[in-house]
């Protein structure tokens, strides 16, 4: 036997007994959940703080609307600047049957990441209860509106709506280098619904074009690719954040760091702080959970909103980027390996600005 | 070309699934990847040039999803690997020890032999998928025989 017909037997038996069987309706069954994990504690907290003054107020939901909806993310002040609200569309493609508007409301980049606020609302009023993508009729309006202690199912019913589900997705994201997109909902009316989406980019270049595919569809538990409704618009961003870059490289080396640290390369923007460090595997120890976080002069971790995962350098060096809120770091900063399942701190090293 | 995500389902569940686990190491994560993948698909207009393509696209998103999960502090599922060898029933103890031996193997190697093995895809295939240049894929793909070569009784053999 090969060894590559050898491969697929271990790799079919795992698959033949582990793989369940899945469905649309399961599909967003394990969407709901995980969206729910980031929001649901919040939207409470956003009914009573937020959502019932901006719509008293006529305004749209914006990011910093939604940003106060997560509590490990705060805007810095200094970034408030930098958010676009007057973005003109436009209109490149749409169902024949297409029964939804989309614009963009508000836009918030800079070289590294890029916040977008969507509008959707229907064309035909009174006809529709717009719910996000992951949702289930039996879900809680409360999930992501200012409506609580009913389920949509019931709403739509008492109003005699139609449920429709809205997603979308940046369909151009090979072009801006991204990778995966993350997406909140909230509803200010019965069949307004705006989209928050956040994302990491690799393009750095200051004006580029976004292209934003929004979907409807009439829920259903079967449904299949030609119920769903389809409205694509394109605009473009500007990116007018300032970069700056520094370096630092360490005093020295510690070997209970179970890797020897290079350098760390750390962009700022008025948005946040992008921390890369950059290190030799020696131990071979990247998989089993290798990670870092940086540390500020009182002895504690500087809150992380995000990372990259491990990414490969060329020269089988790794490298891994650590997202933070915009923090103003010393010339000396401390850099702490831990094992992201188990939490056990490896050690920490110093490290200082290269002049 | 566009093809219904119910019939991407049939056909390539179980390519997405395997490539996850390869990454993931827990089936439970690796079905969460699946199921986004194919969301991620639902709800794209993108565009295909032929089968080969979708399943190309629907491999590279599934594993930078897996990727994301692994890393990620708000979802993390440890199940070790000694537990589905007493759950899964291999027909031979080599098919056991060939799995355990490439779980163990660090990320980068995996996920290449992986591709190379599983998917019977070139290295410059691989090269496309991961982003890598050709080269790279060549490495990983030695370095990661030589030490399933070390680790394995039977030994492996670059056939």
């Amino acid at each position: 036997m090969t060894n590559g017909e050898r491969y697929k037997n271990a790799f079919n038996k795992v698959a033949e007994m582990e793989m369940k069987p899945i469905n649309i309706r399961s599909i967003k069954k394990k969407r709901r959940q995980t969206n729910h994990f980031a929001t649901v504690a919040a939207a409470i907290i956003c009914v009573l703080l937020i959502g019932g003054t901006a719509y008293a107020m006529g305004k749209y939901f914006g990011i910093l609307d939604f940003t106060s909806r997560h509590a490990v993310e705060e805007l810095p002040e200094d970034g408030l600047n930098l958010i676009e609200n007057n973005i003109q569309e436009t209109l490149v493609d749409e169902s024949d049957e297409s029964f939804i508007n989309c614009t963009v409301k508000e836009a918030l980049c800079d070289s590294e990441t890029m916040t977008i606020v969507f509008e959707v609302s229907s064309k035909e009023k009174n006809k529709y209860l717009f719910v996000p993508a992951d949702a289930l009729p039996e879900d809680n309006m409360s999930n992501w509106s200012d409506i609580t202690e009913v389920t949509a199912q019931d709403y739509a019913n008492d109003k005699q709506l139609q449920i429709v589900n809205i997603s979308g997705t940046i369909t151009n994201d090979d072009e801006l280098g991204i990778d995966s997109q993350s997406m909140d909902f909230y509803a200010l009316d019965d069949d307004v619904m705006y989209v928050y989406v956040r994302c990491n980019k690799e393009s750095s270049v200051k004006n580029f074009d976004v292209s934003w595919l929004t979907t409807a569809n009439i829920y259903s538990e079967n449904i299949q690719f030609d119920d769903v409704v389809r409205s694509t618009i394109t605009f473009t961003l500007e990116d007018i954040s300032t970069l700056t870059q520094v370096e630092y490289l360490p005093n020295s080396s510690n070997p209970d760091m179970q890797c020897e640290i290079i350098k760390a390369e750390i962009l700022q923007t008025e948005i946040g702080t992008y921390v890369d460090i950059y290190y030799t595997d020696t131990k071979q120890i990247t998989n089993d959970g290798l990670t870092f976080r940086l540390i500020n002069s009182n002895g504690e971790a500087y809150q992380s909103v995000g990372g990259s995962g491990i990414i490969y350098q060329e020269d089988g060096s790794c490298m891994e980027r650590i997202i933070m809120n915009k923090a103003n770091l010393d010339d000396t900063i401390i850099v702490e390996a831990f094992n992201c399942y188990d939490k056990t701190v490896y050690g920490r090293i110093e490290m200082s600005i290269v002049q | 070309m566009r093809i219904p995500v119910e019939t991407l389902i049939q056909e390539y569940q179980r390519n997405l699934f395997v490539a996850a686990f390869n990454i993931c190491g827990n089936s439970e994560d690796a079905q969460d990847v699946v199921q986004d993948t194919f969301i991620q698909y639902h709800t794209s207009k993108k565009q295909f040039n032929d089968k080969q393509h979708i399943k190309a696209w629907l491999l590279r998103v599934a594993i930078n999803r897996a990727k994301d999960k692994q890393r990620s502090f708000w979802h993390r599922k440890i199940t070790t690997l000694e537990n589905y060898n007493e759950t899964v029933v291999f027909d031979n103890d080599s098919e056991g020890e060939l799995l355990e031996a490439v779980m163990s193997l660090p990320e980068k190697y995996r996920i290449v032999i992986h591709l190379f093995y599983y998917e019977d895809m070139s290295l410059h295939k691989i090269s496309e998928i991961l982003k890598i240049s050709e080269t790279n894929a060549k490495v990983r793909l030695s370095r990661g025989r030589s030490m399933l070569k070390s680790m394995l009784k039977e030994g492996f053999t670059n056939d």
